[in-house]
């Protein structure tokens, strides 16, 4: 395989658009993302746009649209979905495309428009990414099953309620520093843990945000890439998966899938965990940022909530952990987010994310979880 | 025969229906690869494990104990008008678990407890599972 190269990230910023629908917030990452490097659409071979739900949408094959709308045409373009990994499934796809030869030059464009629907309505069309016939029926939101997830963490290693507030804390303090966030603002640990109750033990601050916006990169070889000033590698690309039924997994303490894709990513990276300086993880709620020290082997088993309490996942911490404000407080547009954590990478590895910046970072992970943990994707990027 | 679930929007299948006409006499129904063993509960028409489609339906007892839960406050909008309520995973004597309402006082919850899963009645011709403890 050839290596692969991120060459260019462009950003929307992150929020309650109503300003924008979903192929206005794709043009505003791809006009920075082309303009920074001095390409146009020519330059560019083909297009993996990732869209998690046209229902949030409200377009039907949303990549035709967006595709359209940046300029892309009559390059190839298709759209990949993996529920919230939808991002880093569709930078998956563009590293076969990119390593086999088969193009030279793809942009990546994650987009969602979520706040088209009311909160009620988007909660309904998560719920139906459960399973339509065992699931569904019973009326599982989203933050429903990680709670399930809780309260067996909760049970079996005596994590509390006020460690998964210290995620939120620590998430919306890195949001503050970022001014592309969806909520630039700190949260104390009190309004955190005495938030309303969403699906019990999490409250409203335990689950991440419903918002709208999007993010692109450019992948190239590394005979292009060498054209380009400061190209970041990925050196480790790593997937999984878990059962649909979350009454058929093997456990509900974590995603086995998580660690079987971490360690495929260390082992394909030719590194060890500890050898990662900086980490953007999948915090769709703040249980799975604590299973996620786990299950990527941050901490031991069982230890994610004392991993938090010790402030080991801020910057200085054994393990810088969402920097960026995560989906938390950054915002998770569901396709958006993965390929967010990419450009987040991206700037860490080159030393440009100002107030956040982890000092001299040189190998960064992501950790993209679809669903409930039906796709993992884990990579690893360096400079 | 009833349609399954407080919600849905799938067609009924021959698995469900199985699972529906055990429930109304009182039994709880897995389905069992005649050709692997491996056990499904709920039941599934194909075996995942060896492709095989051979299933024969196997009665087990409904005793369970209480896995893990949650209590949903904001459901979604489908279900809103049922909020809030009990959502739990049993683990039933064969290790295989079901996710379904629990019935219960909310006091009383804790992981380990001892859950019973049976029938349902509910408006409109459907029926359901749910947990009782």
């Amino acid at each position: 395989m050839n290596k692969v190269a991120i060459i260019s990230t462009g950003h929307s910023r992150f929020g309650k658009r109503q300003d924008k629908t979903i192929r206005e917030l794709a043009f505003e990452a791809v006009k920075p993302c082309l303009e920074g490097v001095g390409l146009t659409q020519k330059d560019i071979d083909a297009t993996v746009v990732g869209v998690a739900g046209d229902m949030f949408a409200q377009q039907g094959s949303p990549a035709a649209c967006i595709v359209d709308h940046v300029g892309l045409n009559p390059q190839p373009a298709y759209r990949v979905e993996a529920a919230c990994a939808t991002g880093s499934a569709s930078i998956r796809s563009a590293y076969g495309l990119v390593s086999s030869g088969m193009h030279d030059m793809v942009m990546v464009i994650g987009a969602e428009k979520m706040n088209n629907v009311t909160s009620a309505k988007a909660t309904e069309l998560m719920a139906m990414a459960g399973d339509s016939k065992w699931e569904y029926p019973f009326g599982v939101s989203f933050p429903g099953f990680y709670a399930l997830f809780a309260t067996r963490h909760m049970h079996e290693f005596g994590t509390t309620k006020e460690q998964l507030g210290m995620v939120a804390v620590k998430n919306h303090h890195y949001g503050s520093l970022n001014p592309l966030a969806h909520i630039q603002k700190e949260v104390p640990l009190e309004e955190a843990v005495k938030a309303v109750p969403i699906a019990s033990p999490l409250g409203l601050y335990d689950c991440s945000l419903i918002s709208d916006g999007a993010a692109a990169v450019i992948m190239t070889n590394e005979e292009r890439a060498k054209q380009f000033e400061d190209p970041v590698w990925i050196t480790g690309i790593a997937a999984a998966s878990e059962p649909m039924l979350i009454s058929r997994r093997q456990t509900l303490t974590g995603l086995p899938s998580a660690t079987l894709a971490s360690q495929n990513a260390y082992k394909m990276a030719g590194i060890e965990m500890k050898d990662v300086d900086v980490a953007c993880v999948h915090d769709c709620f703040t249980i799975a940022e604590i299973m996620a020290y786990e299950d990527l082997g941050f901490c031991k088993k069982g230890e994610g909530g004392k991993f938090i309490e010790e402030q080991q996942s801020y910057i200085g911490g054994k393990m810088p952990v969402n920097v960026d404000g995560g989906l938390k407080a950054k915002g998770h547009p569901l396709g958006a987010t993965g390929v967010s954590m990419a450009c987040e990478m991206v700037k860490q590895l080159r030393g440009e994310a100002g107030k956040r910046q982890v000092p001299g970072a040189e190998i960064g992970l992501t950790h993209n979880v679809g669903q409930s943990g039906q796709y993992v994707n884990v990579h690893i990027y360096r400079r | 025969m009833k349609t399954f679930g407080y919600v849905s929007f799938l067609n009924q299948t021959e698995e469900v229906e199985r699972l529906l006409e055990g429930l109304e006499q009182g039994k709880l129904v897995t389905s069992k690869c005649s050709k692997c063993g491996e056990v499904y509960l709920p039941p599934r028409s194909d075996c995942a494990a060896c492709i095989s489609s051979q299933m024969v339906y196997e009665e087990i007892s409904p005793q369970a104990t209480l896995y893990t839960y949650t209590i949903i406050h904001f459901a979604p909008e489908s279900m809103v008008k049922m909020q809030p309520y009990i959502v739990a995973v049993g683990e039933f004597s064969n290790g295989a678990r079901v996710l379904a309402h629990l019935h219960t006082t909310p006091s009383k919850l804790k992981v380990g407890m001892p859950i019973k899963l049976t029938k349902q009645e509910l408006e409109g011709d459907r029926m359901t599972y749910k947990f009782v403890g």
